[in-house]
């Protein structure tokens, strides 16, 4: 089979697979989990666009997706806008915080890009801490208003409608990523990651690029954050902690920084793994310890991540 | 006179106590190949850097290219002026072919659609005479001549007035350096003004049509090539040791 078949017949097959497993999988708890991986694939490949691909080191990602949550959760509440578009709305306004991250960063480098990105990380959280009357603040909020269609109810189906709807997410969110990755704009990024010098001599502004890749990577990592609040029906402040950020970074590293499926895939694995262990009497703490430790391996030993090292193998 | 390509007046660079480029004016005329030549850390490089802002511009001085100042622009707005250059190190983009680097380089420097691009990087490739067997691989498996080749098309795709190339013939073999003397002419005669930095001098009187010598960052010579060559301040400074 040739790369470019492989390519697209693989992806292919996945989707098809997932499609069809709401009818192997009728639990909710089952489906809960291939929800969740769902938003931790739209998060994790979206982080891989500006980190994987532009070599940018935002550390303040999940804050584009607290963002979101935090958007549709107002929106739908307390605006009462439907949940369909609240969701949308979480995209919007985690592009705008990313414009507004990225114009400081995008003339820095290495560890402060890191440093910046995390503070305003903890700005935001401390931001939706302290207003409390519009955000609930530690607390949160609960009893967001859930989908519906009609009189089809979203919250009396075994998650079967959340099941499609977060599956769709991720086709748009990859169909998306691909566009960019493809497009000259997306080589340029790669051109901008390994050789900025030679990159500006050939016309591309690195600091336009960088604004750039950060404000699409927050685009669909903002509607995740929407589509979490309005599942859940829930937005704490914990979706801007470190264990979050922690967990969604190891998807990107350990699915393979740079390649499109790798950080989805990655997610889909984890969510599952962490998970089961999580049933595991005495490993319900050190889960997290042994993702930590999957992801310095990987990171020793295939630095490229697991898709990375398929591709490299040619398998 | 006609108006030059590209004008340097009283340009510097420090670097702390260090004046790595010290006062030096210098012009080039449209269509010509003008050549630079200087011991290794007499500013060569340096020069190339500040008149391209890559990393930086001149701590004083002024830089004019088609008529417009441009020391104070930013690296790209130089670069999509139409002042492309190349670079000593191997730069090159890993991951991307020698197709996709050059299609990028039509659509962000030379301004172009990507239909129109691609007809471009067609030319600029057949122009360097790069295997087309060899297009789509990725930049980090060619050969060193094809990587000179691959950086000097790139900056042709984009229809560049003046092309500035810092030593495009370190590391070739002797047969690569014929190759190279040729294709820096057919280049030229596209009406492409060239500025070489050079430490093969055979290559460098080969093909210059005027010739600047720097030492410690100030200009040592400049002129006919023949004639700058048997300056005995240049012999001294190349052969004569640096005290």
């Amino acid at each position: 089979m040739s790369t470019r078949a492989r390519d697209i017949l693989v992806p292919l097959a996945c989707l098809a697979v997932l499609a069809l497993v709401p009818l192997v999988a009728t639990e909710s708890y089952t489906r809960h989990l291939f929800i969740i991986a769902f938003i931790y694939g739209i998060i994790a490949s979206n982080w891989n666009l500006s980190l994987g691909h532009c070599g940018v080191f935002n550390f303040g990602h999940l804050t584009f997706f607290g963002v979101g949550v935090y958007t549709a959760a107002i929106a739908a509440k307390t605006f009462g806008i439907n949940p369909w578009i609240a969701i949308w709305l979480g995209g919007v306004t985690a592009a705008f915080a990313a414009f507004l991250i990225a114009t400081p960063v995008a003339r820095l480098k290495g560890i402060y890009v890191v440093l910046v990105t995390f503070a305003f990380s903890q700005l935001a959280m401390q931001l939706v801490l302290s207003q409390s009357q519009i955000t609930g603040g530690a607390e949160g909020m609960v009893r967001i208003p859930f989908m519906r269609i009609g009189d089809y109810s979203f919250v009396r189906d075994y998650k079967l409608g959340y099941y499609y709807v977060g599956l769709g997410l991720l086709v748009l969110s990859t169909l998306f990523l691909l566009a960019v990755i493809n497009s000259p704009f997306g080589k340029s990024l790669k051109a901008v990651r390994d050789a900025e010098d030679y990159a500006e001599s050939r016309g591309i502004s690195v600091s336009t690029q960088r604004i750039l890749v950060l404000v699409l990577s927050a685009v669909f990592t903002g509607v995740a954050g929407g589509f979490y609040a309005i599942y859940l029906r829930v937005a704490s402040p914990e979706v801007f902690g470190f264990g979050t950020l922690a967990l969604a970074l190891s998807m990107v590293l350990i699915g393979g920084t740079g390649t499109t499926y790798g950080p989805i895939a990655a997610a889909l694995a984890l969510t599952f793994a962490t998970e089961s262990l999580a049933g595991i009497r005495g490993l319900e703490e050190a889960r997290f310890i042994i993702v930590a430790v999957a992801m310095i391996l990987v990171l020793r030993l295939a630095p490229g991540g697991l898709l990375g090292l398929l591709n490299r193998l040619k398998i | 006179m006609s108006e030059p390509a590209l004008s340097i007046t009283g340009a510097c660079k420090t670097f702390g106590g260090l004046k790595a480029v010290d006062d030096v004016s210098f012009r080039v005329n449209s269509g010509e190949i003008f050549g630079i030549a200087g011991p290794n850390g007499s500013g060569k490089s340096t020069l190339f850097n500040l008149m391209t802002g890559i990393p930086y511009g001149p701590s004083a001085g002024e830089v004019h290219f088609d008529g417009r100042r441009i020391d104070r622009w930013p690296a790209h707005r130089i670069a999509r002026a139409g002042l492309c250059r190349t670079f000593q190190k191997d730069a090159e983009f890993p991951e991307l072919s020698a197709d996709e680097t050059l299609q990028i380089s039509a659509v962000y420097n030379g301004g172009q659609r990507r239909r129109d691009a691609a007809d471009n990087v067609d030319k600029a490739l057949t122009l360097v005479d790069f295997d087309p067997d060899r297009r789509t691989m990725r930049s980090d498996e060619l050969s060193v001549y094809e990587k000179k080749q691959l950086m000097i098309a790139s900056a042709l795709v984009s229809n560049p007035s003046v092309l500035m190339l810092d030593e495009p013939a370190s590391g070739l073999t002797k047969p690569e350096i014929e190759k190279l003397d040729a294709l820096l002419i057919a280049v030229n005669r596209t009406g492409v003004t060239i500025l070489l930095i050079e430490h093969v001098l055979s290559l460098l009187l080969s093909v210059s049509e005027r010739l600047m010598v720097l030492n410690y960052g100030q200009i040592l010579a400049e002129g006919d090539p023949q004639t700058v060559v048997k300056n005995p301040a240049v012999i001294e400074a190349y052969l004569g040791g640096r005290g």
